[in-house]
């Protein structure tokens, strides 16, 4: 591999990393992912976030900056702006989650929904980019001329390298690519009035630019440092877990993502009612099944604002809980039933309005029990969406801050009745970044990688899988209905 | 200075207040604590009474006294007085079959046209059905019943186990009024109701009139002086109305262990909707009543899941605003009667990440008790009782917090009265009616809150919950249909 600097915006915190030509993490910084509030919601502090980059770069040992060859950049699909060819921004560059251009796709009949999927492998939604396209040309400051829809990691890289171009995974989270012919889609794209020159040029993520040489200078590296966009952050983790076809990914951020590796799409009728989000691979050969539960280690921040806990706190309740559960003193039919819909519900209903609900609130419940329920709801909830699809994993990856978490793992596994391989290293998307700005294909030696991450096995425990199956036969009705329940 | 003692045997404690006759000032008082079980052996209450007596320095300077207690729960007595099984409680949810067959069999609204009560888990005749169904044993043993408050009068008459003389057993209307073996129409027993749930008779307690006195206190009981006058008693909430001298038009919402609403009628009514409980009074009216089992000790799980003090939690839902942003309780924390579900807890609705804070969770437990609270007052409306103003009592009626957001909730004026025991308080006016042949007039201190903006949200969202959980199914739409 070659050395490298990788750069991984999230949800929550923007991610730095330089590593070695060894895959050694040399270097590592962690800022809050800057944003500031425009008219309609939160949008990207585009200063704060460069400049937090340049700094990290700039304070990196003199002898480390100057060995780097490349930097990686990766995070979260979805967000994007209009961006000239200046490289000024004609549009707010907007998150993820932000829904502003939903009206754009209000008025699409079933058979334009079902136009959108077969095309590009994506239910109808206004997280992704299409709309908010359509949306930010319309409200756009100042001329479009010649702008084009770059996400937030093409837009670091395009001020990196004075290039604008789209990797093929994040391209494939706009609505807007043709799956099949890895093209952007006329016909698409008119669903919303969009002509598809708005999109830019698509690269794979092993394909990069030269940085400017203004760049180059003002942070401190050299002029033939190669940039690259490495994609959507759950695929690019992929790759540097060594993912497989047959094996699922749980990546674990604020959100929790569960990615399969495939050889063919899947758009199929079972696949659209699913909601489950065709994309193609950071390398534009191969193709990915996604689905994102929206609720994943954000659960955490949601517990300690409402229970007034400190992170160490909630770290100490989840470790005691873990030693009680692993005991075999904990009785799930004890514990609250949690559908941990915080910020909305997952595949296969996708509601941006659906809530979350505590029930089974006795005189007696204990904020232990809240905790201890919240994990158990949020596993049951992974295994609701595992099972939309077509597969069953061979093996489960799993990555992330979770790892960090035993009560999760242990709920998940038991639950599951399947063993997870956990990674231990912390920074597995920057991992993967790495490996694709090196050139390297991601199943170059699948294996390899996975251990380089000191993966370790999660068992089953019999007993609590008997125990949660139970649970799950007791409270199986009132979760249904929970579910079904109107937002 | 004549002094009058009133008793309140709680569910949670035994309460023993000593007055002045002539201002209703409370001389001295003391407490004793219940057993936290929903069946215990009634021998704990007397034990509990007996201690309460004591802290209260004794009644030897006393000259009548009264007892109140918690509606209801039976003591099964054999004919030589001796308690022949453990009591269930009112609140023990043991007895929700028996409720259920009991309605099956006669029909839900027969019991409502005979005895003005839609038939609760709570009422005595599920209780005896029940001690029918699970000890038939005890049930053949027994040969009278009589709720907490008979019973403790009786004792205080001096008779108990193995003394016999259970003929000698008294209660007044409103006591039984919550056994649904009663009319408040004729004021007499339904005595085939009784044999129907327990397929026998068994001697009941004389139902006395307001003013009659029930006999004798015995000698040899400690602290309590022979031969003193016993007033003729009643249920907690109707003692409590006669210390509040509640007058038609003013309804009482008591946050207590549960949370209760009731007013004063001239006539029963029936509550087909199978909401309103048509209980009597203690001066010959009507106390028309709506029960949740869960009140203020949901303020006691908010606090402990905040890890803070009740004043924190007050504080912590003032900071919020109306409707909590969304985030709405439904506070069935130990099952519920009103409405039915025994077998529910407690849920926190439309939870996310922007609204799941301290502020809101804490406006939300308040607000969903209170939501379950005012949900009664319409049920009463809907029986044609207007309530004009609405008296706010209990533990947690000093929260500024509930006075506030209560406000916001209400179309009335909300009246908080200083904060006195009002059930020991109304016993001491039934003992001194003893004395006097007349109810006193002792003053009552109260503050009338600011009239708020009305909230609807609060009450929105609470129905919404419930719609979402299938709950708002269990209750059909409400109307009086008043066949009295």
């Amino acid at each position: 591999m070659l050395p490298t600097i990788t750069v991984d915006v999230g949800t929550t915190s923007v991610k730095l990393c330089l590593f070695d030509a060894r895959g050694t993490l040399l270097a590592s910084a962690r800022h809050s992912t800057p944003t500031v509030m425009d008219a309609w919601g939160e949008i990207y502090d585009i200063a704060a976030l460069t400049g937090g980059l340049s700094d990290f770069i700039r304070g990196l040992d003199a002898a480390d900056r100057t060995s780097v060859e490349r930097i990686a950049i990766t995070g979260v699909g979805e967000s994007g702006g209009l961006v000239r060819p200046d490289l000024s921004l004609a549009s707010p560059m907007i998150l993820w989650h932000d829904h502003r251009g939903a009206s754009y796709l209000e008025s699409l009949s079933a058979d334009d929904r079902a136009l959108l999927y077969r095309v590009t492998g994506l239910p109808t939604n206004a997280n992704y980019g299409l709309s908010k396209t359509a949306w930010a040309l319309e409200n756009a400051e100042g001329s479009t001329e010649g702008a084009v829809w770059l996400n937030i990691s093409e837009y670091l890289a395009a001020l990196m390298t004075g290039q604008r171009w789209s990797e093929y995974s994040l391209a494939s989270r706009t609505m807007a690519l043709d799956l099949e012919s890895a093209t952007w889609s006329p016909e698409v794209a008119a669903l919303v009035g969009l002509d598809v020159s708005i999109y830019p040029e698509l690269r794979p993520a092993t394909a990069g630019s030269g940085i400017a040489a203004a760049f180059a200078n003002e942070v401190g590296l050299s002029g033939s440092v190669v940039v690259h966009v490495a994609g959507h952050d759950h695929m690019v983790g992929g790759v540097g877990a060594g993912l497989q076809p047959g094996e699922l990914l749980n990546s674990t951020g604020t959100t929790e993502g569960l990615l399969f590796a495939q050889t063919a799409p899947s758009l199929d009728e079972h696949a659209a009612r699913s909601k489950l989000a065709n994309g193609i691979s950071n390398t534009g050969a191969d193709f990915t099944l996604f689905a994102s539960i929206p609720t994943g280690g954000s659960a955490f921040a949601t517990l300690q604002s409402m229970l007034g806990l400190t992170p160490e706190a909630l770290s100490a309740c989840i470790s005691d809980l873990s030693v009680r559960y692993a005991a075999g003193q904990i009785d799930p039919r004890e514990a609250p039933l949690v559908l941990p819909q915080f910020r909305g519900s997952p595949p296969p209903t996708k509601r941006a309005s659906a809530r979350g609900i505590i029930s089974g609130i006795r005189s007696d419940t204990s904020v232990e029990d809240i905790v201890f329920g919240t994990f158990l709801g949020m596993t049951l909830q992974f295994r609701d969406v595992l099972e939309l699809f077509p597969q069953t994993p061979q093996s489960i990856k799993v990555i992330g801050p979770a790892s960090k978490n035993p009560l999760w793992l242990s709920l998940k596994a038991d639950l599951l009745g399947t063993p997870l391989s956990v990674s231990r290293f912390p920074e597995v998307v920057s991992r993967g970044a790495q490996l694709l700005a090196s050139g390297q294909a991601p199943d170059s030696d699948a294996a390899r990688e996975w251990q380089a991450c000191g993966p370790e096995d999660v068992p089953v425990d019999a007993g609590r899988n008997a125990t949660l199956a139970e649970w799950y036969d007791d409270i199986r009705s009132k979760w249904e209905y929970f579910k079904g329940a109107p937002a | 200075m004549t002094l009058v003692a009133g008793i309140d045997s709680s569910t949670q404690t035994c309460k023993v207040t000593v007055r002045d006759l002539a201002t209703g000032a409370t001389v001295r008082e003391g407490k004793a604590s219940h057993p936290p079980e929903t069946i215990v052996d009634p021998e704990v209450w007397w034990t509990a009474l007996l201690t309460a007596v004591r802290r209260a320095g004794g009644l030897d300077d006393v000259a009548a006294v009264s007892v109140s207690g918690q509606q209801h729960t039976p003591i099964f007595l054999d004919a030589a007085g001796n308690a022949v099984a453990d009591s269930p409680l009112w609140n023990d949810t043991g007895s929700h079959a028996q409720m259920v067959d009991l309605n099956n069999e006669l029909g839900r609204d027969e019991w409502i046209r005979r005895t003005g009560l839609p038939l609760t888990l709570s009422d005595t005749v599920t209780k005896i059905r029940w001690l029918r169904d699970v000890n038939p044993d005890a049930a053949a043993r027994t040969e009278a019943v009589a709720v907490v408050h008979d019973w403790l009068t009786w004792r205080l008459m001096g008779y108990g186990p193995g003394t016999g003389g259970i003929d000698r057993l008294t209660t007044d209307r409103s006591e039984a009024s919550g056994t649904a073996y009663w009319s408040g129409e004729t004021g007499e027993y339904t005595l085939d109701l009784f044999e129907h749930a327990f397929g026998k008779s068994a001697v009941l307690p004389t139902v006395l009139g307001p003013l009659e006195t029930a006999g004798l206190t015995g000698s040899g009981i400690p602290g309590i002086p022979a031969g003193i006058p016993i007033g003729v008693g009643s249920g907690d909430n109707a003692a409590a109305a006669i210390a509040l001298g509640l007058a038609e038009g003013d309804a009482v919402l008591s946050l207590g262990t549960s949370g209760v609403v009731y007013t004063r009628t001239a006539k029963p009514v029936h509550d087909y909707a199978g909401y309103v409980c048509s209980y009597a009074d203690a001066t010959g009216d009507h106390l028309p009543l709506v029960a949740t089992l869960n009140a203020a000790r949901n303020f006691d799980l908010g606090a402990a899941l905040l890890g803070c003090t009740y004043d924190e939690l007050s504080d912590l839902a003032l900071q919020a605003s109306a409707g909590a942003e969304g985030l709405t309780l439904l506070p069935y924390f130990e099952g519920e009667r009103t409405p039915d579900l025994p077998h529910e807890r407690g849920s926190l609705h439309n939870a996310s990440r922007v609204n799941f804070t301290r502020p809101n969770f804490a406006r939300a437990v308040i607000e969903g008790t209170l939501a379950s609270q005012t949900a009664m007052l319409d049920a009463l409306q809907e029986c044609g009782v207007n309530p004009s103003r609405l008296l706010l009592i209990g533990g947690a009626a000093q929260s500024p917090a509930v006075q506030q957001i209560l406000t916001q909730m209400v179309d009335i004026p909300v009246i908080v009265p200083a904060f006195d025991e009002y059930v020991t308080k109304g016993a001491a006016m039934q003992a001194a009616v003893t004395l006097t042949g007349e109810f006193p007039t002792w003053a009552v201190s109260a503050v009338e809150l600011d009239m708020a903006p009305m909230e609807p949200r609060i009450t929105e969202q609470h129905e919404s919950a419930k719609a979402a959980l299938g709950y708002s199914e269990l209750v059909p739409s409400l109307q009086l249909t008043d066949q009295s």
